[in-house]
């Protein structure tokens, strides 16, 4: 439990600092590389990432979407399509970011575990 | 084993990567797109604060006061700066839609939206779009005054462009997953382009040639009359024009040119791209004073093709609907004057069939000489595909837009003469009415305008009201290029230009006021050769009844006509088709009887809650489509008959042939048309209304504003509810219609109202996108608040301060 907490910090953190840059796929570089650094096992080592930058997209998109009445969210909600629904939208965001950071920190996972080797 | 899973995963995370980072078929690329701190979610935001910025090569400070409709008055010291931050703040709320326009306008498309779009790029380029813009800039360029406000425009947008992170680019580029490019003057000349094509750019002179060769001459003078006798042409019949003196109009030549059947023809910009505007001498306003109105008609998209500016600087002050990509004011008001224009239509743009003088198609022939061929290789370039090429050959008429490559009849070469094409400084025309103070200074602003010929409406606080038809227009011989000419005769070329003086005009009319809404310009009297395929037949007439029919006039009264919903085709129509039905006996049975009382019952007005005015046009959409059956089946391209020509042949030519149905085995007439067309009709809203749709006017019409991305319908508005339609003062069609509503009070403080269907930012995340358009909608305006001098007003939401940068 202490090192998927000590992962998702590091994940959250590198996250946040590599996305300074702009560029999304930052989350796969930041959960790779605490996978690489970090050992997780089984399952965790695709959920761990995946909830907790998964949570930081759907908080960040609530808060944007919030602050602006999701005017825009309820057209992205039309376009995708999900209806115009603004949870989905948010839910989707999060799943996104999860997915990402999943793949991410699988290929830091296999990388660590043949160099172990 | 842990190679392979190292290699599993990694093939996972790429497969996912790349549908995140460059999108997989339709789908955008949902990495960069949806993540929060690059994606759209960055776009979810409406604009409600100022900025403090310094601006690369302003000369002073410039202030800029936002109101509640997010209309930015601008107060610069000099013209150069205030272009500039022009240019700036155009870009900061319309980037997106006004690098599209320009993309469209010069066939850049495929580079945007792939290979889907490749057939319409080819068409622009062959239409000379980029070669006529050229020719506009060069010219403009020679002004030493307008080249360095055009600089500093394109620089403003620039600087705009410069400061944006990939996070800031309007969300139309992360959906499709480009970026902007550096603006340049070229693009200004290319809006001014993409308007002239949208207004100037149709025609109907191939299909014009192919009826006569189907159905003879006298078919076509029959249903395509040059005069109809109760039309209100732009400049009264009462105008003498005498004082022309002697004109000189050239000989019709003994030749004509032939050629075989055309099947397929660009396409054709709306033919009801047009407008309203009027204006009523001080005498005839309620107040005193003269008022001035304008509501051009064009497609309805969002971001809205107009965007609401005040520009002032110690010199002028200026307000009114700005184009994106062009400088100052195309459509206002200032301190003094105020202007408005609707689209002056007349064939302008002519076809002429080239032979080449031997199969390396590297000259033509033209009299006893040739002529050589300048050949220009575009390229086209794809998104996700390979470059197309075209091979496009210039005449000196033009580009050569169709051979045996590209639409016409695959054989035959048609080189294309337009106006479009000639070097003009049509901006600066603009820029002076911005500077006008009086009449004088308006023509002298006008009277180098070349295109798209615009009926200029003017009013002034010296009590002067005036229209002119300023376009630069060819001093044709009779019926000179209502159809194909002979590329290879001098004698078909467009020898001379009607004399700018001689373009029909009045000032101050004895009826005290001025009107035009796309008719014909003048009577039968006026001494030079008027053609075009698409007059207009009833605003005109619906709007100039209305002034003769009140003494005094009031703002009031002009807003009430631009929403006037009298459907005056239904007016002259309907009684007619109602009694060749019951001359009939027609029986009319279930819900037939109700929709004939209804019609019995309507008064004509396209209201939104209307049913007459649904059955009605189902009626007429039915009936006009069976007579003119031989048009929709046709294999070669064929201009339709009009409305107003329509219902004269059904009231006078009742047994022509037209009305006989191909469909069917026996012989028609307009009798039978009208009941098959009625039954037709009834069926049809029948099986709408079993559905539970409503039959009232504005939902069975459907208006909506689509976004200008294949009218993306997360990004647009539907089911408006407007009444209207097509030949009625409130032109609002199904995605067309009044795009600015302005009415400007010449008083001592002018007094202005504006309306629009969209709003002020060209962002789909802003509150201020579509904010304007449900008050357009219900025929509301807004006062415009036209600020004297850069102090802070009780009407500024918040305001920005630009500097010069050290």
């Amino acid at each position: 439990m202490k090192r998927i907490l000590i992962h998702s910090v590091l994940t959250l953190m590198l996250a946040l600092i590599l996305g300074l840059w702009n560029q999304w796929y930052t989350v796969i570089i930041a959960a790779g590389f605490s996978s690489y650094i970090v050992k997780l096992k089984g399952p965790w080592v695709f959920f761990a990432p995946f909830i907790v930058i998964g949570l930081d997209w759907a908080i960040e998109a609530a808060l944007i979407g919030a602050a602006n009445d999701f005017v825009l969210t309820q057209k992205i909600g039309v376009l995708l399509p999900l209806n115009g629904n603004t949870t989905a939208v948010i839910a989707v965001t999060a799943v996104l970011g999860g997915l990402f950071a999943g793949a991410g920190s699988l290929v830091g996972r296999s990388l660590r575990a043949l160099q172990k080797n | 084993m842990k190679l392979f899973k190292l290699l599993l995963s990694l093939a996972f995370c790429g497969a996912l990567f790349y549908i995140g980072h460059f999108g997989l078929g339709t789908l955008p690329p949902l990495g960069k797109f949806m993540n929060p701190y690059s994606g759209f979610w960055q776009n979810e935001t409406t604009e409600s604060s100022g900025e403090q910025l310094a601006l690369d090569g302003l000369s002073a400070a410039v202030t800029v006061h936002y109101d509640a409709q997010l209309i930015p008055h601008v107060f610069a010291e000099n013209d150069l700066d205030l272009y500039r931050t022009q240019g700036y703040l155009t870009a900061k709320h319309r980037l997106w839609q006004m690098e599209f326009q320009t993309y469209a306008a010069a066939g850049r498309l495929s580079e945007i939206v792939g290979a889907a779009a490749i057939e319409y790029d080819r068409g622009q380029r062959r239409k000379g779009m980029v070669f006529g813009a050229e020719n506009a800039l060069d010219e403009m360029l020679k002004d030493p005054v307008l080249a360095a406000r055009i600089e500093a425009y394109s620089a403003g947008v620039n600087q705009y462009i410069s400061s944006l992170e990939p996070k800031d680019y309007p969300v139309e580029y992360k959906l499709l997953n480009y970026a902007p490019e550096p603006w340049q003057p070229l693009k200004s000349a290319l809006l001014l382009m993409y308007m002239t094509d949208m207004l100037a750019g149709g025609d109907a002179d191939l299909e014009n040639s192919n009826f006569i060769s189907l159905f003879g001459k006298e078919t076509f003078e029959l249903l395509f009359p040059e005069f109809l006798a109760d039309q209100d042409p732009v400049i009264p019949r009462e105008r003498d024009w005498s004082d022309f003196g002697e004109v000189t109009v050239p000989e019709v030549p003994a030749s004509k040119s032939g050629i075989a059947l055309v099947n397929k023809t660009l396409d054709q910009p709306d033919p009801d791209n047009g407008s309203n505007n009027w204006a009523v001498s001080a005498e005839k306003s309620l107040n005193g004073y003269p008022i001035l109105a304008n509501d051009p008609h064009l497609g309805l998209n969002l971001p809205s093709i107009w965007y609401v500016m005040q520009l002032a600087t110690p010199d002028h002050n200026v307000m009114g609907a700005t184009l994106p990509g062009a400088l100052g004011v195309i459509i206002g008001f200032n301190e003094h004057i105020a202007w408005g224009v609707t689209n002056a239509t007349r064939d302008v743009k002519d076809w002429y069939t080239i032979t080449f003088t031997d199969e390396s198609k590297t000259a033509y022939v033209y009299g006893e000489e040739s002529k050589p061929i300048n050949t220009v290789i575009e390229e086209i370039k794809v998104k996700g595909g390979e470059t197309y090429l075209d091979t496009v050959r210039y005449t000196h008429y033009g580009p050569i837009t169709y051979d045996e490559s590209f639409k016409g009849n695959g054989r035959d070469n048609l080189a294309m003469k337009w106006i479009g094409h000639q070097p003009n400084s049509n901006q600066n025309t603009f820029l002076k009415l911005n500077r006008a103070t009086n009449y004088d200074a308006y023509v002298d602003a006008i009277s180098t305008y070349t295109a798209p010929a615009q009926n200029f409406v003017f009013a002034s606080k010296e009590n002067d009201i005036a229209l002119w038809i300023q376009g630069k227009i060819a001093n044709k011989w009779e019926q000179q290029g209502k159809f194909v000419l002979d590329g290879s005769n001098p004698e078909h070329e467009w020898q001379s230009y009607i004399p700018q003086p001689h373009n029909p005009h009045v000032k101050n009319p004895e009826r005290q006021f001025v009107s035009s809404a796309n008719q014909h310009p003048t009577d039968e009297a006026y001494p030079y050769y008027v053609y075009d395929a698409n007059y207009e037949q009833y605003r005109n007439r619906t709007i100039n009844d209305f002034f003769r029919a009140l003494e005094k006039i009031s703002v009031e009264d002009f807003k009430a006509l631009q929403s006037n919903n009298f459907n005056l085709k239904a007016s002259e129509a309907l009684p007619s088709m109602l009694a060749l039905l019951e001359a009939e006996s027609y029986k009319a049975l279930g819900s037939a009887e109700g929709y004939l009382k209804t019609l019995k019952d309507w008064d004509y007005s396209n209201d939104k809650n209307s049913l007459g005015a649904s059955v009605w046009e189902a009626w007429w959409t039915t009936f006009y489509a069976m007579t003119w059956d031989e048009f929709e089946t046709s294999e070669v391209a064929l201009h339709w008959p009009d409305s107003y020509q329509t219902v004269w042949l059904l009231k006078n030519h009742p047994e022509l042939d037209f009305f006989d149905r191909l469909a069917t085995a026996e012989k028609e007439n307009a009798t039978a048309i009208v009941k098959a067309s009625f039954d037709q009709a009834v069926k049809a809203l029948d099986e709408l209304s079993a559905t539970g749709a409503s039959l009232d006017w504005a939902t069975y019409k459907g208006t909506y504003v689509a976004h200008l991305l294949q009218g993306l319908p997360a990004f647009s508005r539907f089911n408006l509810p407007v009444g209207g339609n097509g030949g009625i003062v409130n032109a609002m069609k199904k995605n067309h219609g009044p795009s600015w509503r302005m009415i400007v009070a010449l008083s001592d403080e002018t007094k202005a109202l504006g309306a629009y269907p969209g709003g002020q930012s060209g962002n789909p995340g802003s509150k201020h996108y579509d904010d304007l358009l449900d008050r357009w909608a219900a025929g509301e305006y807004y006062e415009l608040n036209f600020m004297k001098a850069s102090e802070e007003s009780s009407a500024v939401s918040f305001s920005s301060t630009f500097t010069p940068k050290n």
